[in-house]
């Protein structure tokens, strides 16, 4: 079956600096996590899939649509639900207004069930009280659901999430993870977080990319396998390590090549996050 | 909570039967108590709870709608309510409306006091055809400036997002222009002097835009319209009017009719090229 996101030897460069090298990925319908570091390249990753970003090489295919082709990319668009890194909306707006402003865009003539699919949003987002305030009137986090909201806008069959739960509180993410949850199986999602514990939470795949490449592709339960067996806690921090920390506890817990006789721990894909990027960070160091 | 709907208070409320004080009582009891409003609900026929829906659907329309303005009133006149709202919704335009009737009228209070009038004028004709297009660089400069980075991932056209502004800003500031021109003292053929030259300058910076920031295609055209009409503003005493302004050539016959082709041409290009709008933000 074919994957609703290909994605072929994709690169990007702005102006003589790589933001995407090579990238090949197979996005398949469901949720899958875009995890990485600062700086990773998924903001750019992300806005190439939404055809936000035209790429400097490589192949896009968007449930076998071409962005690069007006056609295709208005048929992806038609398709699409965007939520930006950067909410740079006019303040002006009521929530209301705003969503409704974007369901236009979105090719929403008929008015009553344009009001209708604009409510529905804002009350699956948690904001069906708050449609009538004015967005600068309201909190990061209300802002970031009102961004939420209009990305829904008209079902999507790809839904591309830029750092969704930024400035959200706990109540409001498990909201989130709700409305992720109730989307249609079909539905590809594919959002960007640099928290491991979203992608534990919310997405059976994961990509893991730092620096412009992709460092892993698979379940998340893979991500963590990778350090099965390579996560120990000492009294102090091991220097053969690659990464350690202190825990509540007060001790240090490892991550690496554990010594014979090591205290091992469960991994979870944290762990194994960190010893992919990590790892990239020590071999840059060391060459 | 000492008290509950019980079924012959729940069919008097929903007949309408209950004197005013114990409606009120249940009513307030009803926002409170979920388990009286199942007891309350139970009692509805499907044809009443029809009607409610449709009652709760007409408030739902009246609270989503935002009072109209008089603009958007006058506009839905003509336009459909999608366009109108996109139009109503953005601030740029209101500032580019703004902007150019204000221009406009102060050019005409400006020229109506300087000399005799001929300068007046002149300077009137030389300077009008530059607010239209101040107005439509303003009024698309900023074409993200409502909904940031998710206008570039729409299916709506970006192109007809521009024409309609454009459209806008020129229907709105070229009859107040051209009222202002015939009130103008001396006019005649010169009042209509200013009308080529601003239809072409609009159209080329819609036909600019595709690859450049219109503000700075509108900044470029100005100063190359001065350059063309600088000698008009200064018009000899001896000459009559239109001689005067017709040692520029942009108001010779020639020069009009040049600057009307011009306006068309560009117009045809910039529909040509209307996918390169799309196209500008995504490198």
């Amino acid at each position: 079956m074919t994957h609703p996101v290909v994605l072929t030897g994709l690169g990007k460069r702005y102006r003589g600096t790589t933001a995407l090298h090579d990238v090949t990925l197979d996005l398949p319908a469901g949720v899958t996590g875009l995890l990485g570091p600062n700086g990773a390249g998924k903001t750019t990753l992300l806005r190439i899939v939404a055809t936000a970003l035209s790429p400097s090489s490589g192949e896009v295919r968007v449930g076998g649509h071409d962005p690069a082709d007006p056609s295709g990319r208005l048929a992806i668009r038609r398709r699409l639900g965007y939520l930006p890194q950067e909410s740079t909306v006019f303040g002006g707006f009521t929530a209301f207004a705003f969503v409704d402003y974007v369901a236009v865009l979105k090719e929403m003539t008929d008015r009553a069930a344009r009001h209708a699919e604009v409510r529905r949003v804002l009350d699956e987002v948690g904001l069906g009280d708050r449609a009538h305030q004015r967005i600068r009137a309201l909190s990061g986090g209300m802002r970031r659901r009102v961004g939420l909201a209009q990305a829904l806008l008209g079902r999507p069959e790809l839904l591309v999430l830029d750092e969704p739960t930024v400035g959200l509180d706990p109540e409001q993410r498990l909201r989130f993870r709700e409305v992720l949850a109730g989307l249609s199986p079909d539905t590809c999602v594919l959002l960007s977080t640099h928290l491991t514990e979203d992608v534990a939470a919310l997405c059976p795949r994961v990509v893991v990319m730092d620096r412009g490449s992709v460092r892993f592709q698979g379940p998340t339960a893979g991500l963590a396998a990778l350090a099965e067996g390579r996560v120990w806690d000492a009294d102090a921090a091991d220097p053969g390590a690659t990464v350690s920390w202190r825990t509540p506890e007060g001790r240090a817990r490892n991550v690496g090549s554990p010594p014979p006789g090591a205290d091992l721990v469960p991994a979870g894909p944290e762990h194994g996050y960190l010893l992919l990027t990590s790892a990239a960070s020590s071999a840059e160091r060391v060459s | 909570m000492t008290w509950h709907v019980d079924p012959g208070t729940s069919a008097g409320y929903r007949a309408g039967a209950l004197p005013e004080v114990a409606a009120a009582s249940v009513e307030a009891h009803l926002l409170q108590c979920a388990s009286c409003r199942a007891v309350v609900a139970a009692t509805v026929s499907p044809a009443e709870r029809a009607a409610h829906d449709r009652t709760w659907a007409a408030i739902g329309r009246g609270v989503d709608t935002e009072p109209a303005t008089a603009a958007e009133r006058l506009l839905a006149r003509v336009l459909p309510p999608h366009v109108v709202r996109l139009l109503v919704a953005a601030p740029a335009l209101h500032l580019a409306w703004w902007a150019a009737g204000t221009g406009l009228l102060g050019l005409a209070v400006l020229a109506s006091h300087l000399g005799s009038g001929r300068a007046g004028t002149a300077v009137f004709v030389v300077v009008a055809p530059l607010l239209p297009l101040a107005g439509v660089a303003l009024a698309y400069g900023a074409v993200d400036d409502l909904a940031g980075d998710v206008a570039g991932t729409v299916p709506y056209p970006r192109f007809r997002l521009l024409v309609l502004r454009t459209a806008a800003v020129a229907a709105a500031t070229l009859p107040v222009a051209g009222l202002l021109a015939l009130a103008l003292p001396g006019s005649g053929r010169p009042a209509v002097l200013w009308l080529a030259p601003a239809l072409a300058l609009c159209a080329l910076t819609l036909a600019f835009s595709a690859r450049r920031d219109p503000r700075r295609v509108a900044t470029l055209l100005t100063l190359l319209w001065l350059a063309a009409s600088w000698s008009a503003l200064r018009p000899p005493r001896q000459l009559p009017l239109l001689a005067a302004l017709e040692r520029s050539i942009a108001f010779r016959p020639p020069g009009q009719v040049a600057l009307l082709c011009a306006a068309v041409l560009a117009l045809a290009v910039a529909v040509t090229r209307r996918t390169a709008f799309a196209d500008r933000s995504r490198t």
